[in-house]
């Protein structure tokens, strides 16, 4: 039995250590593009189950640089005084132990977290699918714009399963399939998101900028839709990777306070 | 000079205040848990390794107590990646270096950690850890 299957079959009561190796195999299957897909299918321009309609595909290639919710003094990716969260989720943040994040343990951060994050990362546009690709933590997150839906329920992945579609000149991508996440909604604060999480980003382009518009939902953790507003500028800088460091990046639990 | 751990002796450290340091701290939240963020403490000493690795690139400096021994500092910057991007290299602090180093100190008791947020050279460059801009190179 191969990772994956291990991953699917499990509960939500495993080892840390077993979650990080099952969230890295379950994003490397939502990374791999080779997935069996209608012949000949062209990018959607509806959500599925719509009918198709003809249209331009808005040009979202490039690489892209954070120019907005950088370190200006803002929070990212969302100002945390304006959250509606839920009693759930004040209790958990007020009990919250920085020890069990999974960031510790090199984990990808997830959506939103990732997209706030002050690196670059390239949009890929093909036929039936866009690639994102992000420097920070070397993810490459897939969105399928070939009409397909959401797996079951019983698959998740670090960053969900994401489809989208081109509404004019935006191309809007639905994210589901998130697994339980201490640190889902934002990695720095903690705020958590259940596996009810869904993600819809807006994405568009004005000239040599790329403006996304994001609304995360989940009814256990926020009592209304959070919203999150980010701009890139196109740039011609060069990837870099990022290649996590198991024993750097649990280097600083040594110095948590008692 | 034999190296000797002197847990609780005092370094010769700096204490330079509470620094309102609010964008730096807000851009930089993750030491949170660790380090007292709002503050800024100096430390002078010798690097020992300089690991330039992600998540969090780590100058291991011996810095002398007050009682003549020396004591082990772990100086936590942000990702290797963005100081590569702001002119940072592998190459950029060496063992044997001697530097001066600003930033946040622990929250831990009597851990010697910290997050640095400035690093001067015995020639006097000046290697930011954090820069306002995330796009700006070295000061010249």
């Amino acid at each position: 039995m191969n990772d994956a299957a291990a991953c699917r079959r499990d509960g939500p009561n495993r080892r840390l250590a077993l979650a990080a190796a099952c969230a890295v195999s379950a994003l490397m299957i939502a990374a791999r593009p080779a997935e069996a897909q209608p012949a000949g299918s062209a990018p959607s321009t509806s959500p599925p189950g719509d009918a198709p309609e003809a249209a331009a595909i808005p040009d979202l290639s490039g690489t892209w640089f954070p120019d907005y919710c950088i370190p200006d003094g803002q929070t990212c990716p969302f100002d945390i005084d304006a959250l509606e969260l839920t009693p759930r989720a004040i209790e958990f943040m007020s009990s919250f132990d920085e020890a069990i994040s999974p960031k510790y343990d090199c984990v990808p951060a997830t959506i939103p977290s990732i997209v706030a994050d002050p690196y670059a990362w390239q949009i890929r546009q093909r036929s039936n699918r866009v690639e994102f690709h992000y420097e920070k933590d070397d993810v490459v997150r897939v969105v399928w714009v070939d009409g397909r839906r959401h797996p079951p329920p019983g698959e998740r992945y670090v960053l969900g399963h994401s489809i989208g579609w081109y509404e004019g000149d935006t191309l809007v991508v639905e994210t589901a399939n998130f697994p339980y996440d201490p640190i889902g909604l934002d990695d720095m604060t903690p705020l958590p998101t259940s596996t009810r999480k869904t993600v819809i980003e807006r994405y568009r382009r004005e000239g040599d900028r790329l403006i996304l518009d994001m609304t995360v939902e989940d009814e256990l953790y926020l009592a209304a839709p959070a919203e999150a507003h980010f701009e890139w500028a196109l740039t011609d800088i060069e990837m870099l990777p990022y290649e996590c460091d198991l024993e750097t990046a649990r280097q600083p639990l040594r110095f948590l306070p008692d | 000079m034999a190296y000797v751990s002197r847990r609780h002796a005092l370094p010769r450290v700096a204490v330079l205040g509470a620094l309102a340091l609010a964008s730096v701290a807000a851009a930089h939240h993750s030491q949170q848990p660790f380090f007292r963020m709002d503050e800024n403490i100096e430390l002078t000493g010798t690097v020992v390794r300089f690991e330039f690795k992600n998540p969090h690139p780590i100058i291991h400096l011996d810095v002398a107590d007050e009682s003549g021994g020396l004591v082990r500092w772990e100086i936590e910057g942000p990702t290797a990646l963005y100081l590569r991007r702001n002119g940072w290299s592998a190459d950029s602090l060496v063992p044997g270096d001697r530097i001066t180093v600003r930033g946040a100190p622990p929250k831990k008791e009597g851990a010697h950690a910290m997050a640095g947020r400035e690093v001067v050279k015995s020639d006097g460059t000046r290697l930011r850890l954090y820069a306002e801009d995330a796009r700006r190179v070295l000061d010249p």
